[in-house]
């Protein structure tokens, strides 16, 4: 098993009567590229203040490095990167200037290899201009840049790709997939973009109101969605009402010559029998694949899921 | 520490507001030393003391502009610029959202109030200071030197160099004070995102002290209040000197910082970083 980086045991923050984060408890192991979804309002930015010691939680305990975040905050902060929510710099001073501050507060580091980041983020040109002109993408990625500027083991990115073009986003997406397979350093990673979630993460958390309502690698979690199968056939309607008589399907819709149903993968076979054999002619047997989005939707929709 | 600090030093000197007190004041004791020098509003006074005494040279010159423009800037323009500065250096980093990205760093919040508590203290002091240096230099240069001559219950001549320690001691004082309302904004400023409130909040303490001590029902008070205190340094000129009373406004100007900053400090180490 990995060493854990990351990890949250029973969570929690209320703001007054509200309580933004209920009992969370998740783990991120090294090497992980973990995505941290949740919808507005679940928790996921008053998670990532209290893991970076910005929040106090009123119970529980948040650790990063095998460092606990209020008690050891600079043990847990020395080789940790993070973005929360829109990266601030101070707007009078370039951008290289602005490293070389946050630099020196993680110990510092030479000339060389700020310029290093910042041509790694794009920005090389834009080096010593002052922030103050800068857009929201160019912001966005010298945050990026002051993350990874420590050397960091572990990168927290709050929504990195926020007011990013796609080109911007595709870059940040091959950027943290080079920072987890060629660097070896472990992301965790809020987004509202499922779809790159998807594509850069090997586990993900779904938090909503507070509580953890699925948690688990992203090949995992689908396939336990691949139950849902969808049959072409030439009298939809009476396929309903024959699949409907079976024990341990469920029909989920009926229209144009399709039904999908919910339906254990062992059983499929037998429901194909089964519509054959009542006169039906079946043409497709689609099983249909979802993704994070639709599980995620499902998840939320639902309620919660303990996985 | 000393990192930290120095980085702190390294933001101060490029924000303009930083610059906004130095300029002012400069401008103000230019108009000041320029306006004394074309007209003389003391006139008056000149020819009744030649009524009774020879009187040789002038005693509009610099010791005068540095005791009567500090009486001007007391409760004016020092503790505003002060404010002004004091109040914005935690509070301006929370309302651009740049406290985020100091404190994720491995930083203790006690680092980051002490190295920008010190940059406000030296900021403080050296406006206080420079403000005196600067009014001798312009003073000197518009108007010449000589004794200190002071009206007041009497007639008092100092010598041009008491003149000039007594002076020297007398901004100090204020300085001192200065140090005081500053450190009410710096607290103030901790649990705020906005340094309009902290400068608003600690120009309101000191003017708010200012009327209380001034009524009878509150005068039980009036030993504990900063206003008390502030004008101390007019008795560096005037009448015997009391040490004890000098050493009690200190203490008070003192303990006002004190508490201001250790206020500052629990406030900010507790709070939740929501900007």
């Amino acid at each position: 098993m990995s060493e854990v980086v990351l990890e949250t045991i029973k969570l929690a923050k209320n703001f007054r009567t509200r309580r933004a984060v209920d009992d969370l408890s998740l783990r991120v192991y090294e090497g992980d590229v973990y995505g941290f979804l949740g919808p507005n309002g679940a928790g996921k930015s008053t998670t990532i203040r209290m893991l970076t010691g910005l929040v106090r939680p009123n119970r529980g305990t948040a650790r990063l490095l095998g460092f606990d975040v209020r008690t050891r905050h600079m043990d847990a902060m020395r080789n940790v990167g993070a973005i929360v929510e829109t990266p601030a710099f101070y707007k009078y001073l370039s951008a290289r200037e602005n490293l070389s501050i946050f630099s020196r507060l993680s110990g510092g580091c030479d000339r060389r290899r700020i310029d290093q980041i910042l041509d790694t983020v794009g920005l090389l040109d834009r080096a010593n201009d002052k922030v103050k002109v800068f857009s929201h993408g160019m912001i966005q990625r010298l945050g990026i840049a002051q993350a990874l500027l420590p050397n960091p083991k572990l990168v927290i990115l709050d929504e990195p790709t926020s007011g990013l073009d796609p080109q911007g986003m595709k870059d940040v997406r091959e950027l943290i997939l080079r920072l987890a397979n060629e660097e070896k350093i472990t992301v965790f990673l809020s987004s509202h973009m499922l779809h790159e979630v998807e594509q850069v993460c090997n586990r993900v958390g779904v938090i909503n109101r507070g509580k953890l309502i699925a948690e688990g690698e992203v090949k995992e979690l689908l396939r336990h969605e691949l139950d849902i199968v969808e049959f072409t056939v030439d009298d939809s309607t009476r396929a309903a009402d024959i699949l409907g008589r079976l024990d341990s399907l469920k029909v989920l819709s009926c229209e144009d010559g399709r039904v999908a149903v919910q339906s254990p993968a062992e059983l499929i076979s037998e429901a194909n029998r089964t519509l054959v054999m009542g006169g039906l002619a079946v043409s497709a047997i689609v099983p249909k694949m979802m993704n994070l989005e639709d599980l995620f939707l499902k998840l939320v929709q639902e309620g919660g899921r303990a996985d | 520490m000393l990192t930290d600090l120095r980085l702190e030093l390294r933001k101060a000197v490029r924000k303009s507001r930083m610059y906004i007190g130095p300029t002012a004041m400069s401008l103000l004791i230019l108009a000041v030393a320029v306006g004394l020098k074309h007209s003389n509003p003391f006139e008056y006074l000149r020819r009744r003391m030649e009524q009774d005494f020879i009187v040789t040279g002038s005693f509009i010159n610099a010791a005068f502009l540095c005791r009567h423009l500090l009486e001007g800037i007391t409760y004016t323009f020092l503790p505003l610029f002060a404010c002004m500065v004091c109040g914005d250096l935690i509070a301006s980093e929370a309302a651009d959202g740049t406290i985020r990205m100091l404190l994720c760093r491995p930083i203790t919040r006690a680092q980051v109030v002490i190295s920008k508590y010190v940059v406000a203290c030296m900021y403080v002091l050296a406006l206080s200071i420079g403000t005196g240096v600067l009014a001798y230099v312009m003073g000197t240069a518009f108007l010449g030197r000589g004794s200190l001559v002071l009206f007041s219950g009497g007639i008092w001549v100092l010598p041009e160099t008491t003149a000039i320690v007594r002076l020297a001691a007398a901004y100090a004082l204020v300085a001192a004070g200065m140090l005081a309302v500053g450190s009410i904004s710096f607290a103030v400023s901790t649990f705020l995102s906005n340094s309009n409130g902290a400068i608003g909040a600690a120009m309101g303490i000191l003017y708010g002290s200012a009327v209380i001590q001034e009524i009878e029902y509150f005068k039980v008070l009036k030993p504990y209040l900063l206003t008390t205190h502030l004008d101390i340094w007019h008795r560096l000129f005037v009448g015997p000197f009391d040490g004890h009373a000098f050493l009690k406004a200190i203490l008070v100007m003192l303990v006002y910082s004190a508490a201001s900053f250790a206020a500052g400090l629990i406030i900010f180490r507790r709070r939740d970083v929501l900007s």
